[in-house]
């Protein structure tokens, strides 16, 4: 089992977000949690993420010891209430701090490993990953290489997949992932990887339809269901994601790329600002208090 | 389609006329509701009894006039506005003014249909789904000027045939072919950007999706072409729209003919498999 430091947002939300799901799972799974909760200028009334036993700390209180101890980092900022990327680019500024040859396991739904190691003091360390909630439905994760990796350790995908040289890393990421009872699969690094890429766009047409009064919310979901064969419908899915989390996806598609097709709609804007966030504090595009 | 409609209802109680233009089509229609039958009760899941009862409730014909007692016609002619503008406008003069015209259309517009008679309030879309007799969802759409009264008889009619009616407003590709185009339309991005082959795409949307099929593999089984094609139109219908923009790939795919299941190979090479 490995001893990991885990950078968490700072905010309780009745365990409805990825990180507190993975939280959970590594701490099952057996392995040594350091919950590490950064101090966010932006956010000075947010709460530690409520684990049990608690063992949140500030990076300055960790350690030296315990520091070089640490098998990997685990980066958790996927989003935060009032602008994820300041906290992604804050908490990975802080993790400079961490010895040179620690691996960092980055979440990348919001962004590509490329961004996120571009954050981080030894970007050659990071391997960036991405998933949808519910972590315990989810059979597989998504592993990203940022550029910043040495060229030999890249392995281009598509057509030319090829083994060309084994980045350590990324064994020690595929590794992890299985002590959680995951497989895994290496993607080319883009934002959000494969499919929180495209439940986000499933979850942003649905709200057009839904803002454009095509029909309800509740009969959206029932004829993707029945009608597609849909696991989940997309906007009970955007609720358990987090509309934050949705919206920070396609924000950040839009970004990037530059294509008009990613801009999230409206109403989906509007519910953020709103904090409406879904699951996590019971209020989406459904009521669940 | 058609006979899969003309099963559900039938099975429901009700009795049913069945127009198509020819005999031939008619018989064939007939032939397979019969050997359907013959299969369920070789099963088990229907009486002898019952199957001929179902069956004698089944009138064909290839004349429309004998269309005119029936309290609801559901039309599912070919795709086509000018056919079934025309084929709604013969049915205007022949039927009762109470009776409700429904339309099986997966693409055209509820409203347009409805502008071709004299009743537009009696007009309504009731989209099914492949194969009918199986799957429970049933768009049913309100045209522009579709009434109250005739939504909540068409919900009723699709309750009573054991499916789970929507309401969908008269918009392009309703709600499921709408809001599925992403799917594809995403991970031909995703290829397009070589993120990672077709079978790692297919690989990553069932397993950590849950998906029952992931895209490629769905686009070999419907056909590239007709996903294209559905595409197309929903990109056009919205005027060119950035979220529905078709792919080259796609295009590409067709050029060349290999278009999925039906022509031995697309995405994935069945060529093996089909010997």
């Amino acid at each position: 089992m490995s001893r990991i430091l885990v950078a968490a947002p700072p905010v309780d939300l009745a365990g409805e977000t990825l990180a507190a799901d993975l939280i959970a799972a590594a701490r099952a799974a057996g392995h040594e949690l350091i919950v590490y909760a950064p101090v966010v200028a932006s956010d000075p009334e947010a709460q530690p993420v409520k684990i049990s036993p608690p063992t949140y700390a500030y990076l300055d209180d960790v350690g030296d010891d315990r520091l070089a101890g640490v098998d990997f980092a685990l980066e958790l900022f996927d989003s935060g209430p009032r602008g994820w990327r300041e906290e992604k680019m804050g908490v990975l500024h802080e993790l400079a701090a961490l010895p040179a040859s620690v691996p960092l396991l980055s979440l990348c739904n919001t962004c590509s490993a490329t961004e996120a190691a571009s954050y981080y003091a030894h970007s050659a360390q990071v391997v960036g990953f991405a998933c949808v909630r519910p972590f315990e439905r989810i059979k597989l994760v998504e592993l990203l290489l940022p550029l910043q990796v040495r060229s030999t350790d890249y392995r281009p995908q598509g057509g030319a997949t090829t083994e060309v040289g084994v980045n350590p890393n990324l064994q020690m990421a595929v590794a992890f992932f299985q002590s959680l009872g995951k497989e895994t699969a290496q993607v080319g690094d883009c934002v959000a990887g494969v499919l929180p890429r495209i439940v986000a766009m499933l979850a942003n047409e649905a709200t057009y339809a839904l803002q454009e009064g095509v029909a309800t919310a509740e009969d959206i979901d029932t004829a993707m269901k029945l009608g597609a064969n849909y696991p989940l419908g997309p906007l009970e899915w955007a609720d358990l994601i987090g509309l934050d989390v949705v919206h920070a996806t396609l924000w950040a598609l839009q970004a990037e790329s530059g294509d008009d097709r990613y801009r999230p709609c409206a109403l989906l804007t509007r519910m953020v600002a709103a904090g409406l966030r879904g699951k996590a504090n019971r209020r989406g595009f459904y009521d669940y208090t | 389609m058609g006979g899969g409609i003309v099963q559900v209802c039938a099975q429901a109680g009700y009795r049913v006329v069945v127009y198509d233009v020819q005999d031939a089509f008619l018989q064939r229609a007939m032939d397979s509701l019969r050997s359907t039958f013959g299969m369920l009760v070789g099963k088990g899941k229907l009486t002898a009894a019952d199957s001929e009862a179902t069956l004698e409730r089944i009138v064909a014909s290839t004349d429309l006039a004998d269309l005119a007692p029936c309290q609801f016609v559901i039309e599912a002619a070919p795709e086509s506005i000018e056919l079934k503008r025309d084929l709604f406008g013969k049915l205007d003069a022949l039927c009762d003014p109470a009776t409700i015209f429904a339309s099986n259309t997966s693409s055209l517009s509820i409203t347009a249909i409805g502008a071709a008679t004299s009743r537009p309030e009696q007009v309504v879309g009731m989209h099914f789904f492949n194969p009918a007799p199986l799957l429970k969802l049933v768009e049913v759409v309100a045209g522009q000027y579709t009434s109250a009264a005739t939504i909540e008889a068409t919900v009723a009619l699709a309750r009573k045939l054991g499916k789970t009616p929507v309401r969908v407003k008269d918009t392009p590709g309703f709600i499921v072919n709408r809001v599925a185009r992403p799917f594809y339309g995403e991970s031909l991005r995703l290829l397009g950007e070589q993120t990672a082959d077709v079978a790692t795409l297919d690989r990553i949307i069932e397993q950590e999706g849950g998906f029952r099929m992931g895209p490629f593999r769905l686009m070999d089984l419907i056909g590239i072409d007709i996903n294209f094609a559905v595409t197309q139109s929903v990109f056009a219908s919205y005027f060119g729209e950035a979220r529905y923009r078709p792919h080259p790939i796609q295009q590409r795919m067709v050029e060349a003919g290999t278009v999925g299941r039906k022509t031995g190979r697309g995405f994935y090479d069945y060529r093996e498999e089909d010997k």
